[in-house]
């Protein structure tokens, strides 16, 4: 386990090395910084005005909530949904179904996300966007459930490295950097989270 | 007419299992069987281990390695003072059928053929679960009135894994206790028959806390299948919506737990 002073100095490296990034290639397909502001009050980390264009969501309102059923475009729709509040009901079944399908299916969750995405970089890029999804809800739901999972998630040595976060952010292409972005939000706020807790025994 | 019970256990080396089937005996409830798990059986270490990690080797040292010697000596009450204050000195089941002629049965998968088999001819009145893994149907519609569970929570509200550990994090430590209820096929859904809180101590540490479960987890299934087998106690229905489930809590969790405990 890395230590809390590497955590909070691999944060702020990525952060700058974030804030020098042209704002426009920050705005990815999936936006990973989406709503980030709300997570950035423990760390004085200086806010960035990234365009978030609202890309159009898809009705998921047929599909039958489940992992295999789940994609990334159905993952942002719900992360939308959450962070508005609307249609609580669906997105709390969605929820749900993910966490139980990570929990116990956590020692196959490489396989079955590489069963779905067809390589490596999609299938790194599913699990964190899932990652994401599961913090956004634990904290729209003050649920700490939610955070375990991610925290098991984030134990997956195929889907997130924390120690070169900061050289995948320098150096990727923009599948990559997506990724990158969404590992650098999952670490920040899992530890902005934790912190909170220990403090305040809340999340929200 | 004596009423009749079948045990389902994880191993023939369970003390959960030795002083519940002791205490029963002892109050003529009549043991039909007791189905046990094979110890060595290759495909449930790696089910389990796919549900615990290594959790799962600790458990293995602890409750098959070192079993009474696991526990050392301690201020709160342990199942071994409970063994010593009872008089209860059995080492396995064996010795069990040895003195009372209570038949064992042993099986790879409490759920297997030979189990219902087993189930069917013995027609009991409840089937007493002190652990093994999930239960399928063919063996709850075989069980009498059904499957007895002491589960480590409270009921509705906790259900699933490390229900010791997920109160104290939600700062809910009025909802830390055991529950007695029936098992059906959700996670710990079933009907509730009783509830007996557990108030933790400052400074007592996870392991401690849990170990101070077993036998307050032993008398409470003891008291609740005689008040049952007698009709004195109704079942309680839960709502799927009343409860949420609970998995595996991390590490880093547990850490925060443990800091709780101290400052209680």
């Amino acid at each position: 386990m890395i230590n809390l002073e590497k955590t909070d100095s691999i944060i702020n490296n990525c952060w700058q090395a974030i804030a020098k990034k042209e704002h426009t290639t920050l705005n990815t397909k999936y936006q990973p910084l989406r709503d980030i502001e709300k997570y950035l009050g423990l760390y004085p980390l200086q806010h960035l005005h990234i365009p978030s264009e609202n890309k159009p969501e898809i009705d998921f309102s047929d599909i039958e909530p489940s992992f295999q059923n789940l994609n990334d475009d159905i993952l942002y729709s719900l992360r939308i949904k959450i962070s508005a509040s609307e249609d609580a009901q669906s997105t709390d079944i969605w929820a749900e179904k993910i966490l139980r399908f990570c929990e116990v299916r956590y020692r196959h969750l490489k396989n079955r996300c590489f069963d779905k995405c067809k390589s490596h970089e999609a299938a790194k890029l599913h699990i964190m966007h899932i990652a994401v999804l599961l913090m956004d809800q634990g904290f729209k739901r003050d649920d700490v459930r939610f955070i375990n999972t991610v925290l098991k998630i984030m134990d997956l040595k195929w889907a997130i490295d924390i120690e070169h976060i900061h050289q995948q952010l320098i150096s990727a292409n923009s599948t990559d950097l997506q990724t990158a972005l969404f590992q650098f939000r999952v670490l920040l706020t899992t530890e902005l989270f934790l912190r909170r807790y220990q403090q305040e025994n809340s999340i929200v | 007419m004596s009423k009749k019970v079948v045990i389902l256990s994880p191993s023939k080396y369970s003390l959960y299992t030795l002083c519940i089937a002791e205490l029963l005996l002892r109050n003529n409830v009549e043991i039909k069987a007791i189905v046990t798990l094979k110890l060595i059986n290759p495909k449930r270490f790696i089910s389990e281990f796919g549900r615990d990690g290594s959790r799962l080797l600790k458990k293995i040292w602890k409750k098959l390695f070192l079993r009474k010697k696991a526990y050392k000596e301690s201020d709160y009450e342990t199942i071994i003072d409970l063994m010593k204050n009872e008089k209860i000195n059995h080492a396995s089941v064996i010795d069990i059928n040895k003195k009372y002629g209570v038949p064992i049965v042993y099986c790879n998968n409490l759920n297997e053929a030979t189990v219902i088999h087993t189930l069917k001819d013995a027609n009991p009145d409840i089937v007493v679960f002190t652990g093994g893994g999930l239960i399928r149907e063919g063996i709850l519609e075989n069980s009498g009135a059904g499957v007895l569970n002491c589960h480590m929570g409270v009921l509705p509200p906790y259900r699933g894994m490390d229900v010791v550990e997920w109160p104290i994090l939600e700062k809910n430590n009025n909802q830390l206790g055991t529950t007695l209820h029936f098992m059906d096929k959700g996670v710990d859904t079933g009907d509730i028959l009783d509830i007996e809180q557990i108030i933790p101590n400052r400074g007592e540490t996870i392991s401690q806390l849990r170990e101070r479960y077993e036998p307050i987890m032993c008398r409470q299934m003891l008291r609740v299948c005689l008040e049952f087998l007698a009709g004195e106690i109704q079942r309680i229905p839960q709502k799927p919506e009343d409860g949420k489930q609970y998995f595996i809590m991390h590490p880093r969790l547990k850490g925060i737990v443990e800091q709780m405990l101290e400052n209680i």
